[in-house]
């Protein structure tokens, strides 16, 4: 009886097993042939910032899913203060060459880069190592130090921020890449993506003069909008930012999160920074004003969220 | 060999002229290296930042040879040689020649000696407006490099790979200086020569001194001179009285135009200090009414000296902000002639030629201007530019511990509280953590300034979008110590995930 009854089990189980087995490969080929579209955003963690993007890029269906060939395409950085690599203040310029041999690879016509620094502008450039890695990648570097270099537009639907100066690299392009660095800041609360608007604008008295928060969610109402948002979280800085002197506000947790909603990887970003900072949500105001005002959702629980661990060694 | 020491003196000058042009045009701020190294020769600046060892080497030479200096190494010189040059091709013949005119020693030896003493009672003013070197970098700076400026924004357009350079490092009332000083040098030039440095730079009358008793003075040969007047006819410094058949060379400033002219051969140099000067009843004459010049003049510096402290008083202006290395508004205002290069090479912008603030002598003198711009915290261009050392030489780890001023925050100014948003626009910028930002009230952060650690550098005020200014900085008369941020401890942090 007592075998009987194992038997049965055992076949029952086996075949079980066989189908979920079948199910299982059903469903990974499905994966293929439909790559990149079943996550809204992906969170890597734990490798060098080239290895973290290219599984993070692989994950939302490669680059030329953003891509096309033949394209202008700008890569905007945050460049913004004359800090070294291992201060974090900018973005990390292996992750800045990564992304622009990406895009020349799947056909971009030509890959600039600029930021409306906040130091002087050559210091900048230089010192962050954007610029080398920028010329090494094939990109180009674009001037964003004269007012001569941004042109107005209107923005839509902005409560504050209804008009502004936006550098002409941006108008100009066909796709641009958002590619922050995860900082603490002192104005705005934290700096991430969002954050990252300042940079492509010539005018930032404004936003500080008219309401900052609402200002820099009224910025992403441009028509314009980044294809991607790839945050570096590789250094963070986790306080006296966005310009800390010391190493003893930054932090190397080697992540990386990229999106197409950049509400939601500013959420994802900031949840992941409150690991190291207690800085809630309901705090920083820019990204709770975009989520109200639908440029994306802030609430990643109801995304399709892929978790990358690399494990080095 | 004259013509040969004439085409040396040619291509020396022109060579050193452009450096020193290039210096005051640098628009796109290259940093500088060898090529900024003809201002350290410069006379004045010498003197004033009192590398001994330049002021040596110039004072041997115009005792070897007179006013080498004047015709080689003086900006100011070439320039006006090279007006001299274009002009005589606009002129008749006739209109070409110079003649002889006599020396205006009272005149000139009361404009050195008054220059010296209020130098010596530590004001520069008349150095400033007298010095040609000085005199010469106002002009480039202010005129020729808007020009440069002009033309490279243009030619932007043209080829992307020329950045656009903004315009916003001018100040009209210099340039204004600058345009009087232009027109005065380049119509003496273009009609007397040399009368400018023969008759009110103080460089000039003091290297003639000095050249009375040079070792080897260019000299008529008496037997082969026939009075044709042909050098006399070619003298830029009008020196040459060929009816006495003597070149003074008290003015004389080294040419060789001369030598050259001369087809006979009649003037060279010659050891001078064994020959018995034939004319010297003359000579004793001419000292002697220099001297009294030079006393005269001693006495006019005397009751200007008195006139002089009042303008020299400290201005309590708190926008009198001199860059750090200047240690103090007294020291730099002493030492300071105003030739700007440290305004054409200030990459930020943020210095510029001081209006009133710096009070009456204190006009043109650079000055940082917070509405412009900031002083970067690790830049220190305007130090290692500086010919006069009124900036002296700093690291960079020097200049993050001088306080050029202290910051004031007015909290009643500030966004935060009037319109109760978001900013901290100050604390972005803050280089030294002297602002922090800390908890005001609705989850707002308000900044608080800690003034120890305040250098004084601008960032705050020039990002400040209150109007007016919720934090700005006010002069410290004598620059101070700021405390240096003292660094925490790195205390790592493991996550293990992603936290969502």
């Amino acid at each position: 009886m007592e075998r009987r009854n194992f038997l049965k089990t055992a076949i029952f189980g086996s075949l079980a097993a066989g189908f979920s087995l079948k199910n299982s490969l059903l469903s990974a080929q499905v994966k293929t042939s439909t790559a990149g579209d079943e996550y809204d955003l992906v969170a890597v963690m734990g490798g060098e910032p080239d290895v973290m993007y290219a599984k993070a890029i692989e994950t939302l269906g490669g680059i030329k899913k953003f891509v096309k060939p033949g394209q202008k395409v700008v890569v905007k950085p945050n460049i913004g203060w004359n800090k070294t690599i291992e201060l974090a203040g900018n973005t990390n310029p292996i992750l800045v060459g990564a992304i622009i041999k990406d895009c020349l690879k799947a056909g971009a016509k030509e890959v600039t880069v600029f930021d409306h620094t906040c130091n002087e502008w050559k210091d900048c450039y230089k010192n962050s190592g954007i610029e080398a890695a920028v010329k090494a990648a094939g990109g180009k570097i674009a001037y964003a130090h004269e007012e001569r270099y941004y042109r107005e537009v209107k923005i839509q639907g902005a409560k504050r921020l209804t008009k502004t100066k936006v550098h002409e690299a941006i108008l100009d392009c066909d796709v641009w890449i958002n590619v922050p660095v995860l900082k603490h800041h002192g104005g705005a609360k934290i700096t991430i993506a969002l954050k990252n608007y300042m940079g492509i604008v010539w005018d930032r008295r404004f936003f500080h003069a008219n309401d900052l928060q609402q200002c820099i969610a009224d910025s992403a109402l441009l028509s314009k909008k980044p294809v991607l948002n790839i945050v570096d979280a590789y250094r963070i800085v986790t306080d006296n930012g966005p310009q800390n002197h010391t190493l003893a506000d930054v932090q190397t947790p080697k992540a990386l999160f990229m999106s197409a909603d950049i509400v939601a990887v500013d959420a994802a970003a900031l949840k992941f920074f409150n690991q190291f900072i207690n800085k809630p949500l309901a705090e920083v105001g820019h990204i709770k004003l975009a989520n109200e005002m639908k440029i994306g959702t802030s609430d990643i629980d109801k995304l399709r969220v892929k978790r990358i661990m690399i494990n080095e060694q | 060999m004259y013509s040969l020491l004439r085409r040396l003196r040619v291509v020396l000058s022109i060579g050193i002229f452009f450096l020193i042009f290039f210096c005051f045009i640098n628009v796109y701020h290259f940093a500088g290296s060898w090529w900024t190294m003809p201002l350290g020769w410069q006379l004045i600046p010498a003197i004033l930042a009192g590398s001994f060892a330049v002021v040596i080497v110039l004072l041997l030479l115009t005792l070897l040879f007179g006013r080498i200096y004047c015709s080689t190494l003086c900006p100011l010189g070439t320039y006006q040689d090279i007006v001299r040059r274009v002009t005589n091709l606009f002129k008749s013949k006739k209109a070409r020649r110079m003649k002889y005119h006599k020396p205006h020693n009272i005149a000139r030896y009361a404009i050195l000696v008054i220059s010296v003493m209020a130098t010596i009672m530590g004001s520069s003013i008349l150095l400033l407006w007298l010095d040609p070197y000085s005199n010469f970098g106002r002009v480039a700076a202010n005129l020729f490099n808007p020009v440069i400026i002009f033309f490279g924004n243009n030619l932007s357009y043209i080829i992307d790979i020329i950045p656009v350079h903004g315009y916003h490092s001018f100040t009209l009332s210099a340039i204004i200086a600058a345009i009087i000083f232009f027109i005065i040098i380049t119509v003496f030039s273009a009609l007397r020569g040399r009368l400018y440095c023969n008759l009110i730079c103080p460089v000039g009358s003091f290297l003639g001194l000095i050249s009375k008793y040079s070792l080897f003075k260019l000299q008529i040969n008496a037997e082969r001179c026939t009075h044709c007047t042909i050098c006399s006819k070619e003298c830029k410094a009008q020196c040459i009285d060929v009816g006495k058949q003597e070149i003074d060379n008290s003015r004389c400033v080294q040419c060789y135009d001369c030598t050259v002219s001369c087809k006979l051969g009649a003037i060279g140099y010659k050891q001078c200090y064994k020959i018995k000067q034939p004319t010297q009843p003359m000579n004793t004459a001419s000292e002697r009414r220099s001297f009294l010049g030079a006393l005269g003049g001693i006495i006019a510096a005397g009751t200007a000296g008195k006139l002089l402290p009042p303008l020299r008083n400290v201005s309590e202006n708190n926008k009198a902000i001199c860059p750090p290395g200047s240690e103090g508004l007294e020291r730099f205002k002493a030492h300071c002639t105003s030739c700007h290069a440290c305004i054409a090479n200030c990459p930020s912008h943020v210095l510029r030629p001081a209006i009133t603030e710096y009070g009456i002598d204190g006009f043109t003198m650079p000055v940082l201007d917070f509405d412009r711009s900031y002083c970067n915290y690790e830049c220190t261009r305007c130090s290692e530019i500086c010919p006069n050392d009124a900036i002296c030489t700093i690291t960079q780890a020097e200049k993050a511990v001088i306080q050029i001023g202290e910051v004031k925050f007015l909290p009643k100014r500030c966004i935060v509280v009037s319109d109760e948003t978001d900013c901290g626009a100050c604390d972005e910028h803050c280089p030294t953590h002297a602002i922090k930002m800390i908890d005001f009230r609705n989850g707002l952060k308000l900044p608080k300034v800690n003034r120890e650690l305040c250098i004084g550098c601008g960032g705050c005020e020039y990002i400040c979008p209150a109007s007016p200014k919720a934090i700005f900085v006010v002069a410290n008369t004598v620059h101070e110590a700021a405390v240096l941020y003292q660094e925490k401890e790195q205390k790592e942090i493991k996550v293990e995930g992603f936290g969502f």
